[in-house]
């Protein structure tokens, strides 16, 4: 009888060692469990940090917060509401209430979507207060760009919600989360958004808060994002806004000492609140959309056109590094020359036979110098694939033909034609430096920018070195966590004595050259026109079109403190146009006030829209 | 009679008493813990309120079993499980119905389950049948009485229906083992058992294929070693194989509701379902598996804070003390549970009378099956099925049953060597 006791008890035993082998592999041994539990009970909630500010180069603020709040709806917690009062307090109109509830079931029940966006603290303030009256429906309060100028889209840019190619490349984002699409809100995106704060929230199965998690233990508070201060002036960025109005082109000012812009003025533009608020959808579309005017495109950055005369300078300049020329070498000018047997270059600097020397060339810009100068630098070499090829390697250093490298998130190349440009265009060996003289005067093969213009303005206004273009001043109050490439000085390679002839040539364009009528009476200024021909197809008939304006300059000539280049489409002859509105920006700059209100006046009342009109009609 | 009165008090066994405390205060924590509410204030509206309420009470009953002379429990034990029978016909008559169940009475706010209590009027019973002169288990007569005698509450109990508290009865057959069953029997049980497990889990023909192969594999080999053929029992034994694998599918298929089908396949991991009929299991898992070796602590559990778990103060008790108290709490349930089980024993085994001793093995069996079952099915070993922890769970009726099993016998236990 005992042996059947020790039966059943062996057993219970055998049983509750199987009870307690499974006990301890769950327990202890398998992990998953652990991590199912917190996947379960544990939530996470983001705090979205203020985006940081961003100031102009005196402290003004440009753009900085505004609150503003989304009616939000859960589909299941929906109960019968007084639905005509839901629609005084809100403004929206039956149907639009209907729609967006339809919407919203359509994507979650459970899920909050959007009922009304973006609504003023004015706008929301009495359905805030009545909100319990409606039950699944809430109010989300969150943040828009509040932008205290007209100006400088192009510069700061604008925000807009992550897309899912950002979401997974960056696992900062979440879905509904703000992102810099454009501008220094795009480039500076990393600073300005801050760090989020994480705070652990345990929910029941109904996915309910329950309390916070461990005491907030693993809880992280949201960092403010930094402010970022701009190099940019924005009175004189207004200004050249004012300036452009009628027009199409850029105007890109920049000091040369530090590279740092002061303005970069890009027409026809818009003002930046345009992508912000309710209707940034619509009008970003709008923008978007118009292929004539091409608002979004940045012209400063990214217009890519023949640089024209200005372009002579930097011929000169490698001519005489070269040693091709110097300032005693001359050329025979009569109304150009002529280089094959039907080839010939045209002049009309007025020389009508005599010898052209330096820096008159610049003065009068004068085509057989500059192309007979570049003709000689290719012709020092076995080939002219060398020679064009050490000529390319010169302008590459003056920042052309690539990017510049700016903190701005578009720009272009341009083109500064080599040796394989031409083996692939004429084949190899079967080109002549003549082949390519137009590059000699700026036309032809050569595409520039008009920042790579005022860059190089700046490379000679700094007689042989150059800072890479930004528009970055100070992180925070702090200049530590810019990048070092915006300190450097970049060499150019042209020895500093080069430079002082052509200073001195392009001075002499403001007291007797194409720019006299634009000079300021105190202070001495250096400039250069530039004209670049342009055609266009009217009824199958070639017409030609009024020039692209072009100048570039800067003052004071001693000690330079501004340059500018500016490019004004179909602005005609350069000294009409871009030279007034080039030197209105450095007195403006320079004297903080204009006194010729004359030159003020009839450059604001120049309109090229009708020009541009016949563009269109081609085009269309 | 006077005299064993006296000496009673002293004479109950220490340890069953000391382990059936704790196990009920392991138990009320856990209630705590499981429904806490913060902004509860009434004490008696709560859960463990409630449960301490009944733990006093059970506390009356130990008291009123003390003063109840042993004889009249004895002598009117067929009484008691008439009784018993008559309440589970009553159930299912002026029963609540309560999710389809109809094994509550319920008066005003308070409710009673009469199949707890019936378990102690089956032991009781069974003890005085298997006490009557001249009674032999082996006798078939005798064993049919006592089959029918065990299968009588089970079968009322299905009709309530009440799975889980009737397959509890089976256990009772334990007692028969003890009391001269031969093993064969069980073997046979076992045998069955296991052919029923495998059919569903490989299929029909595949097990039968296996069996008849081995069937003749090991009379082969018999032959070849012995030269000699058990031939009516191979036949016997193949055919009982055969009638349960083909059974097994029939069961199961037919007679088995849905969800109970898909309970034994989720256990038998071969279907998963954790939203819908897996979902108590799954988060029963999560919370136990949470836990690690020291637990999280007071309150600290996050399933049971979010209530995750359905019914965790009654069935799903364990998974409180597994997330809360990790492996330490549950190994400590469960040898809290298997000492009290062998200390019954060893108390059964030395009762000079037949009738205490089968009282105390109906106690162990009962208990057993509960403590397994709850368990296993807990951890994922068992088919989800409605046993309660008993002395963990919360409620009034699981709690006094037990409580008057354990004291009776108990009180028999402390009267052994009297003559009552």
């Amino acid at each position: 009888m005992k042996q059947k006791a020790v039966i059943i008890g062996l057993l219970i035993s055998l049983t509750s060692a199987v009870i307690l082998g499974r006990l301890f592999y769950l327990q202890i041994i398998d992990t998953q469990y652990k991590s199912l539990a917190l996947r379960n009970a544990v939530k996470k909630e983001y705090i979205i940090p203020e985006r940081g500010y961003i100031y102009d180069r005196n402290h003004k603020l440009l753009v900085s917060n505004l609150p503003v709040y989304d009616v939000m709806v859960v589909p299941k917690q929906v109960k019968n509401f007084d639905t005509i009062l839901f629609l005084k307090y809100t403004g929206l109109s039956k149907d639009a209430l209907l729609k967006a509830l339809q919407k919203a079931k359509k994507y979650s029940y459970n899920k909050a979507s959007m009922v009304i966006s973006k609504l003023y603290k004015n706008e929301v303030a009495l359905l805030q207060e009545k909100i319990y009256k409606f039950p699944g429906f809430f109010i989300q309060r969150r943040a828009i760009r509040k932008y205290h100028t007209r100006s400088a889209a192009n510069i700061l840019g604008f925000i807009r919600e992550v897309n899912e190619h950002e979401l997974k490349k960056d696992p900062f984002y979440m879905p509904g989360d703000l992102i810099g699409k454009s501008g220094v809100e795009k480039s500076y995106e990393k600073t300005l958004r801050g760090k989020k704060g994480v705070k652990y929230f345990l929910t029941d199965k109904f996915n309910r808060k329950i309390g916070s998690y461990e005491n907030g233990k693993y809880d992280t508070l949201a960092q403010v994002g930094k402010d970022l201060q701009l190099s940019i002036d924005i009175n004189l960025q207004e200004f050249g806004d004012s300036l452009m109005k009628g027009k199409r082109g850029a105007i890109v000012a920049i000091e040369p000492q530090t590279g740092e812009i002061l303005a970069l003025v890009t027409a026809p533009s818009f003002p930046p609140s345009y992508l912000s608020g309710r209707n940034s959808s619509k009008n970003f579309n709008k923008l978007f959309r118009d292929k004539i005017n091409k608002p979004l495109l940045d012209r400063g950055l990214q217009g890519e056109y023949p640089p024209g005369s200005p372009f002579k300078m930097l011929n000169g300049l490698i001519a005489l590094q070269e040693g091709v020329i110097n300032l005693q070498t001359y050329f025979v000018c009569n109304h150009g020359f002529k280089y094959g047997k039907r080839a010939h270059m045209f002049c009309h600097c007025g020389a009508n036979g005599r010898r052209v020397r330096l820096p008159w060339a610049i003065t009068k810009s004068c085509n057989t110098y500059f192309s007979k100068s570049y003709i000689n630098v290719l012709n020092k070499y076995d080939t002219p694939e060398k020679g064009i090829d050490v000529w390319h390697n010169y302008l590459t250093r003056f920042g052309l033909g690539r990017y510049l490298n700016t903190d701005l998130p578009v720009g272009s190349k341009g083109l500064i034609p080599d040796s394989k440009f031409y083996n692939r265009y004429y084949g190899k060996g079967k080109w002549h430096a003549t082949f390519t003289i137009s590059n000699g005067i700026g036309q032809g093969e050569v595409l520039t920018t008009p920042i790579q213009l005022a860059n190089i303005t700046a490379a000679i206004a700094n007689k042989g070195y150059f800072i890479t273009p930004h528009v970055i001043k100070k992180i925070d109050n702090d200049t530590t966590h810019i990048k070092h490439l915006y300190f450097e000085k970049k060499q150019t390679g042209i020895d500093s004595i080069y430079f002082d002839d052509i200073i001195n040539g392009m001075a002499a364009v403001y007291k007797t050259g194409t720019a006299q009528y634009s000079r300021l009476k105190d202070i001495e200024l250096c400039g250069k026109t530039g004209t670049s021909e342009n055609k266009t197809r009217i009824n199958g008939k070639i017409v030609k079109l009024p020039d692209h304006s072009i100048f570039i300059a800067f003052g004071p000539k001693e000690n330079p403190k501004i340059v500018v280049s500016v490019f004004v489409e179909n602005g005609g002859y350069g000294a009409t146009i871009a030279a007034p509105i080039a030197t209105l920006m450095i007195e403006k700059y320079l004297k903080k006030k204009i006194t010729r209100t004359d030159l003020l006046q009839r450059m604001f009342q120049t309109d090229l829209n009708n020009i541009y009109q016949m563009k269109n009609h081609e085009k269309q | 009679m006077r005299n064993s009165r006296k000496a009673s008090i002293f004479d109950y066994d220490w340890l069953s008493v000391l382990i059936f405390n704790l196990l009920v205060l392991i138990g009320i924590v856990s209630i705590y813990s499981a429904t806490y509410q913060p902004q509860q204030t009434d004490i008696l509206q709560s859960f463990y309120g409630k449960q301490t309420l009944w733990f006093a009470f059970s506390y009356v009953l130990i008291l009123a079993v003390g003063f109840f002379p042993l004889k009249i429990i004895k002598n009117n034990a067929s009484l008691y499980y008439l009784t018993g029978l008559l309440l589970l016909i009553l159930v299912l008559i002026f029963g609540a119905n309560i999710n389809g169940n109809k094994s509550w009475f319920r008066l005003g706010s308070f409710s009673l389950q009469p199949s707890e209590f019936v378990k102690l009027a089956t032991i009781l019973g069974l003890a005085k049948l298997l006490t009557e002169p001249d009674f032999k288990i082996t006798k078939a007569k005798n064993l049919l009485q006592a089959v029918v005698l065990i299968l009588t509450p089970v079968f009322l109990i299905l009709l309530q229906p009440d799975l889980g508290s009737a397959i509890v009865f089976l256990s009772l057959f334990l007692v028969l083992y003890r009391d001269g069953l031969p093993i064969t029997y069980y073997l046979l049980a076992i045998f069955i058992a296991v052919l029923f497990i495998l059919t569903i889990y490989f299929g029909q023909t595949k097990v039968l294929l296996t069996v008849a192969s081995i069937f003749v594999l090991t009379n082969a080999l018999i032959y070849l070693l012995y030269k000699k053929l058990f031939v009516w029992q191979t036949v016997l034994l193949l055919g009982i194989a055969v009638v349960t694998i083909l059974g097994s599918s029939l069961v199961f298929n037919k007679v088995l509701k849905p969800h109970q089908r898909n309970r034994i396949e989720i256990v038998l991991h071969k279907k998963k379902d954790d939203k819908g009929t897996g979902y108590n299991l799954k988060q029963a898992l999560i919370a136990i598996g949470s836990g690690g070796v020291y637990g999280q602590g007071l309150l600290k559990g996050t399933q049971t804070k979010g209530n995750y778990i359905p019914e965790q103060h009654t069935d799903w008790i364990l998974t409180v003390v597994g997330e809360q108290w990790g492996f330490v709490g549950t190994s400590i349930v469960v040898l809290l549970y298997t000492l009290l089980l062998l200390r019954l024993i060893v108390l059964a085994e030395r009762q000079k009378q037949k009738f205490s001793r089968i009282l105390g093995y109906g106690l162990v069996s009962i208990l057993f099956f509960h403590y397994a079952l709850n368990t296993l099915m807990v951890i994922g070993l068992f088919p989800t099925i409605g046993i309660p922890l008993p002395f963990l769970s919360y409620g009034g009726s699981s709690l006094w049953a037990f409580t008057l099993m354990l004291f009776i016998f108990l009180k028999f236990d402390a009267h052994r060597i009297e003559d009552w």
